[in-house]
């Protein structure tokens, strides 16, 4: 079975198939150009993550080998609203997958899915999120997301009026 | 490492903003100046409008500036209750919709790139008769810059009113130069009065930007999807000088031989291809050649990814499956006899698959050919030859195959699906577990078997021993394993 290297921002190495890693794009790529570029074909590649730290890649390594056997996402699939397909594509392991994560943990792991082209648990992980945003006021909002209003002179109130079904609802 | 939701790329922000419903959505709007200017240029909101909620939209949207799609049906206003429509990309009008309020939304739609009308053909013919007649006078003036035209089918409950169009309005469209359309998909019955094969052509040569082609009509009962078009009339020169000018990527398109000149004319121009179906009129006896692709393969080397083709047997001989062997981006590739043989009598007369293992390489993902015949050797050394990783299905459908001949059973037809690996093999499998003739679960059952020392007492395991070291992934001798005895 051939191999590759995959090393995080803080040196861990994680040796994974490659058509484990394959299912990552990003991963995918780095593969095939090292395949072009080595003399030697049974040469293992050893691909550098320089974003993303050990317990992140981790995750998300753990993340596709549970999904081995899925179909590979187009990225640009279903993508006209932005949805993918998450609602109808996350499994009872996707859930107890992200369960003990905080939103920290959350937040790294869409940014490593990202970077990694990993479609699925981008599309889970933003689910996720929003489900911390649904059902909240915009006060709750900004305190779960550390966020502050940067709104100036009636900028606020502009906004409010245009939305005043929901203050009125 | 503390990650906050405002360092987030804008792409990856309004991805989670996506998620939302439209109330959550105005919500998000109200927290920051980012989410708001985010929301409002990005964000997507999808309105229906019908007379039920009208007031909740004018309420909520007579200033929005972010309503990007318009579901419109069940509206009897003469007017449109939001003001700002320059996000508007797409439109979709169905049943009972006042004319004029779809006047008004074209008319301020200046940045459709999806328009879709569709309609219930039975009862709403003079509703879709008056807005004809409606957009004949304003000759769309959204056409200008729309992007996408899907002028078709709905696969749920309504069809298409393009038949209750009158010929005067059409013509008005036919005559209408259509700038920016990249894709044009024209779905329809055989039956439209008004609409013949000439006209959908001359539809193609008013979009100077087409890339996107497909074209095709379902049979009227439904059940077959392609069927004969209307007579084509000869093509005047300019609108042939037009067609063989477009500059396609993608072309789904049911070759008649009627039309097969000015097919072979657009295809010989083509540069840039990358996905390309073409079939037979679904009643026809007759297909076209593997000839007629070849200026295509020749000119497309490098872009064509995805090919699906008919292919008349009788009129193209021995098929050598090398000239796709040389098509650096090749992803999917499937070639199916046309017709169909009906008669082991006629599997004598088909063409031989030659070379078959040469097509797989490193970039194809997905190989069907059915209805040819295999020499016993190629099978055999293709199947010793997929070895590729990233081959996720492979199915092989012989016509008169080898296996067929020495197991000597009635059916008039094998499939033999080979499972590779994954839930795309799997489903191939199920998918040719449906066929009443297919012996697919038995040869299935083969593959998963055949190391095993009770196979040889088996009476039917000529083909096995004799693919012995083909190397089937465990895994995927597990999924077939349990998919076998799970449906027997």
């Amino acid at each position: 079975m051939a191999l590759v290297r995959v090393i995080s921002s803080d040196g861990a190495a994680f040796l994974v198939s490659q058509r484990l890693a394959k299912r990552s794009g990003k991963l995918k790529t780095e593969i095939e150009t090292f395949r072009k570029s080595s003399d030697n074909s049974e040469a293992q590649p050893e691909i550098r993550i320089v974003t993303i730290r050990a317990e992140i890649l981790r995750l998300v390594l753990q993340w596709l080998q549970q999904h081995q056997n899925d179909p590979v996402l187009p990225a640009n699939q279903n993508e006209q609203d932005g949805r993918g397909d998450a609602e109808m594509g996350q499994s009872q392991w996707d859930r107890d997958f992200l369960a003990p994560m905080d939103l920290g943990i959350v937040m790294e792991l869409i940014l490593a899915a990202n970077h990694l082209e990993v479609k699925g648990l981008l599309d889970i992980t933003c689910k996720l999120v929003e489900s911390k945003i649904t059902g909240r006021t915009v006060d709750e909002i900004r305190t779960a997301f550390k966020l502050k209003s940067d709104f100036k002179g009636n900028e606020e109130e502009q906004t409010r009026l245009e939305n005043r079904w929901c203050v009125e609802n | 490492m503390a990650v906050q939701l405002n360092d987030f790329p804008s792409e990856l922000l309004c991805k989670i903003l996506n998620f939302l419903n439209t109330k959550e959505k105005f919500s998000a709007r109200r927290v920051c100046t980012r989410w708001r200017d985010q929301i409002d240029k990005n964000v997507i909101f999808h309105i229906v409008l019908n007379d039920s909620n009208y007031d909740w939209i004018r309420l909520n949207f007579e200033t929005s500036r972010c309503v990007r799609s318009i579901w419109i049906f069940d509206y009897s206003h003469e007017e449109i209750p939001i003001q700002n429509l320059t996000l508007l990309n797409t439109l979709t009008v169905t049943s009972k919709v006042n004319e004029l309020a779809v006047s008004e939304l074209l008319t301020k739609a200046k940045n459709l790139d999806h328009l879709q009308l569709y309609v219930d053909h039975e009862r709403e013919t003079a509703t879709i008769n008056q807005m004809a007649r409606k957009t004949n006078t304003c000759t769309f003036p959204a056409l200008l810059n729309i992007k996408n035209l899907h002028i078709g089918y709905d696969s749920r409950s309504l069809r298409l009113g393009l038949d209750s169009w009158s010929e005067r309005a059409w013509n008005e469209i036919l005559n209408e130069e259509m700038p920016n359309v990249h894709r044009l998909v024209v779905d329809l019955y055989p039956n439209i009065p008004t609409l013949k094969g000439f006209d959908y052509f001359r539809l193609a040569a008013g979009m100077p930007k087409l890339q996107d082609f497909t074209y095709r009509v379902w049979s009227s009962h439904r059940k077959n999807y392609y069927e004969v078009l209307g007579a084509v009339q000869p093509l005047t020169p300019t609108i042939s000088k037009k067609l063989v000018n477009l500059n396609l990527t993608r072309l789904t398109a049911i070759i008649t031989q009627k039309d097969e000149p000015i097919w072979m004319s657009i295809l010989s121009r083509q540069r840039q291809i990358q996905k390309l179906i073409l079939y037979n009129k679904y009643n026809s006896r007759e297909g076209f050649p593997i000839s007629m692709i070849y200026p295509v393969l020749h000119n497309n080397r490098e872009s064509l990814s995805s090919i699906s083709l008919q292919i008349d047997t009788k009129k193209s001989g021995d098929i050598d499956m090398e000239m796709f062997s040389s098509l650096p981006s090749l992803q999917k590739l499937s070639i199916q006899a046309w017709p169909t043989p009906s008669s082991q009598r006629e599997y004598f007369d088909l063409s031989i698959i030659r070379n078959c293992s040469s097509v797989v390489t490193e970039t194809l993902e997905k190989l069907t050919v059915k209805g040819f015949r295999f020499s016993e050797d190629d099978i055999i050394n293709f199947i010793k030859n997929i070895s590729k990783e990233d081959l996720h299905t492979v199915r092989i459908c012989p016509g008169y195959a080898f296996v067929w001949r020495k197991f000597e059973t009635r059916e008039k037809e094998i499939e033999m699906g080979i499972v590779r690996c994954g839930h795309n093999s799997v489903h191939a499998f199920h998918y040719l577990s449906q066929s009443p003739n297919s012996s697919a679960v038995y040869v299935g059952a083969t593959l998963e078997k055949f190391n095993d020392d009770e196979f040889d007492r088996n009476p039917k395991s000529d083909f096995s021993r004799r693919v012995k070291d083909v190397t089937v992934e465990p895994q995927s001798l597990q999924m077939v394993s349990r998919y076998i005895f799970s449906h027997k």
